[in-house]
């Protein structure tokens, strides 16, 4: 006799081949086959998903709010596109200069 | 951080337009006031199914047969997301989604008043999945941008199944106007009897309780209880008088100079029985689920084991 | 080919325990043990009643009734399902054992209909092989969830494939009709043919689930291909075609 037990299963669909799996809700099983088996008709009854991940909650780990300010946070224009807007003002200034 | 403190960057965060999510700190009143609402919805989903599935067995035909088994289906399943909304947000409460059933079920809960009603015919069917669907497309729409996140991103889902609802709704209705003159009849009766239910639906108007304005400030909630029922009629009326259906209200006229509905008040003293618990239907479709409960309860204590399992 | 009497009672016999498992299926909507089996089993419940109508069309373009008419019209002593299919749903240990029985049967019938001569019901086996997979294992599942449950679902799912096994002889008995088709080549095999895989499919699935296999009675659940039906059934279509024949002329 097994023990019984409810886990939360976070249930990841990918809309289609080549897309990445996004998260789409969670659901409660006893394990793995069966959360696979309703999360199909519970997140992919109008065939939304090519293909579904299920993941124990437990299995999750996250930052929390606090991480968000420092994964957001540090002055690092030179790995943005926008900390190259000179460069549009550098072509210009050479361009009129060889015209000239 | 204070407590004062933790509030104002709180209350900073809905300004500024942030989704609150469930292993945010919040507010003790912000949590219940969130789970009150979510809930409500949750046990509307569940009992909703009700009315409609009587008539899964008897619909006519293949093609009806089909759509109403889907429609209660994902009823149903929108009950399954919110309710994992709701468990998660109640967890710091001790609260699980079988104890909110059970308490559902034991008539310690609110759903919403429309499903305390009788669904008689087969005409019941379209007017429920076009005009009471309709009316919770309006309200679960006006939710859209509320503050809590993981609620946002299933009403998402909820609206845009809801859409298809209301398409199928209308099918039936449409069928049954252009069908035989007993099917006419059995329409315009079936509206007659849900033209105040779903006017009820909306909530009074203008109801200003603290409660009601905190959730607006914290942006759980967005519209009131007048807007939403002036956007129902906005947009049904029309299509209900242009196809020769007459609700059962002779002064539902639209003004040119106020731009809004006018309509007979119906009985609010009804409304408040009906969502105390004393609806036509409410205490049976309640017994229904207490004895579903029961019946299968042995089920989950075999597949999910103890988890408050009566 | 040619629209045949055998033909049409042979796709008609086929829909009919789909339709019917269906209907008794969709009856435990709002009402399944947990919320998600719920939205799973909904669905269930479709792709038979969808099968039904794949088999009653394919009967409809040669010749006979519209799907709906079948379904919606026709007196419980037309119907062709085997009595098992049609009984009451009792509690989930029932439930699952029948589905069980049914779709290790479906899927050794539906296997065998790959090679018919009537290349429109090949094509139909094939379509309802591709879901019959899922309802299977959500079958299988469901089985080893109660045979390794508490002592109680243990109990309940024995005895509901004691049940089921009483009255599954039904689904082989193989009548005048059924020897026509399988001369024609409609039919590769006889139900009776399928009755000896059948018992070692369920053997085996019991044996993994650590089960007793019930007994399966020669003589239960017979009568349904012949339209000799319980009360069950009629009391079943009176519900299902209660809307339609208010006005079969109508459209619903």
């Amino acid at each position: 006799m097994r023990e019984a037990r409810e886990e939360i299963y976070e249930v990841f669909a990918q809309s289609d081949r080549g897309e990445p799996h996004a998260h789409v809700g969670s659901l409660l099983a006893r394990d793995a086959d069966f959360a696979l088996c309703l999360a199909k008709e519970l997140f992919c009854r109008r065939g939304e998903a090519v293909s579904l991940w299920v993941v124990p909650r437990g299995s999750v780990s996250s930052t929390s709010l606090t991480d968000d300010e420092l994964l957001g946070a540090s002055e690092r224009t030179y790995r943005l596109g926008e900390g190259y807007r000179v460069t549009v003002e550098k072509r210009r200034r050479l361009k009129e200069a060889h015209a000239s | 951080m204070t407590e004062e403190q933790r509030l104002a960057a709180f209350e900073g965060r809905l300004a500024r337009g942030e989704r609150i999510e469930a292993d945010d700190w919040m507010p003790e009143t912000y949590r219940r006031q969130c789970l009150r609402l979510i809930l409500t919805h949750a046990n509307s989903e569940l009992m909703g199914a009700l009315p409609e599935r009587e008539w899964v067995p008897r619909a006519p035909g293949f093609h009806r047969k089909l759509a109403v088994l889907a429609k209660v289906q994902d009823e149903i399943g929108h009950a399954q997301l919110i309710y994992r909304v709701a468990e998660d947000l109640a967890r710091p409460l001790g609260m699980s989604r079988e104890t909110m059933i059970e308490d559902l079920a034991a008539g310690r809960a609110k759903f919403h008043n429309v499903f305390s009603y009788p669904a008689p015919t087969w005409a019941d069917v379209g007017i429920i999945a076009w005009l009471v669907d309709g009316a919770a497309l309006v309200t679960q729409g006006a939710l859209l941008k509320t503050s809590y996140g993981p609620y946002a991103r299933i009403l998402r889902r909820i609206c845009a199944e809801e859409a298809i609802h209301l398409k199928h709704g209308e099918d039936i209705v449409l069928t049954l106007m252009g069908g035989t003159a007993g099917q006419r009849q059995m329409l315009q009766e079936a509206l007659e009897r849900w033209w105040e239910p779903i006017l009820h639906f909306f909530g009074p108007p203008d109801e200003v309780s603290p409660n009601t304005e905190q959730m607006i400030r914290w942006g759980i909630r967005l519209k009131s209880n007048e807007a939403m029922r002036q956007e129902f009629l906005q947009h049904y009326a029309p299509k209900i008088l242009e196809i020769g259906l007459v609700p059962p209200d002779p002064d539902l006229s639209y003004d040119e100079v106020s731009r809004t509905w006018h309509y007979t008040q119906p009985d609010w003293d009804v409304f408040w029985q009906v969502v105390k618990g004393d609806g036509p239907k409410t205490k049976e479709r309640l017994a229904l689920r207490r004895l579903s409960q029961e019946e299968q309860a042995w089920v989950r204590r075999a597949v999910l084991g103890k988890r408050d399992v009566a | 080919m040619s629209a045949h009497p055998f033909v049409l009672t042979l796709l008609t016999a086929l829909g009919d325990d789909e339709f019917v498992i269906g209907h008794r299926d969709s009856e435990w909507c709002a009402f399944a043990p947990m919320i998600e089996e719920d939205v799973a089993f909904a669905s269930i419940a479709q792709d038979e009643m969808g099968h039904a109508r794949l088999y009653y069309e394919l009967a409809a373009s040669l010749g006979g009734p519209s799907a709906d008419e079948l379904a919606f019209s026709r007196a419980p002593d037309a119907f062709r399902n085997a009595v098992l299919v049609e009984r009451q749903n009792a509690d989930w240990g029932y439930t699952v054992a029948r589905h069980l029985a049914y779709d290790t049967y479906d899927d050794l019938l539906t296997g065998s209909l790959l090679d018919s001569s009537l290349h429109p019901l090949a094509d139909i086996a094939a379509l309802v092989r591709r879901e019959e997979r899922y309802h299977l294992e959500h079958q299988r599942i469901w089985a080893r969830e109660l045979a390794f449950g508490t002592d109680e679902s243990r109990a309940r799912i024995q005895v509901g494939l004691a049940r089921t096994l009483a009255e599954a002889a039904g689904l082989f008995e193989t009548l005048e009709w059924h020897r026509e088709a399988k001369a024609e080549g409609l039919l590769p095999q006889l139900p009776e043919e399928l009755l000896d895989p059948f018992v070692k499919a369920m053997g085996e699935i019991m044996t993994l689930f650590g089960m007793m296999t019930p007994p399966l009675s020669p003589e239960g659940g017979l009568g349904g291909r012949s339209g000799h039906h319980s009360e069950d059934l009629v009391t079943a279509a009176a519900t299902w075609q209660e809307v339609y024949r208010l006005d079969p002329e109508a459209t619903w």
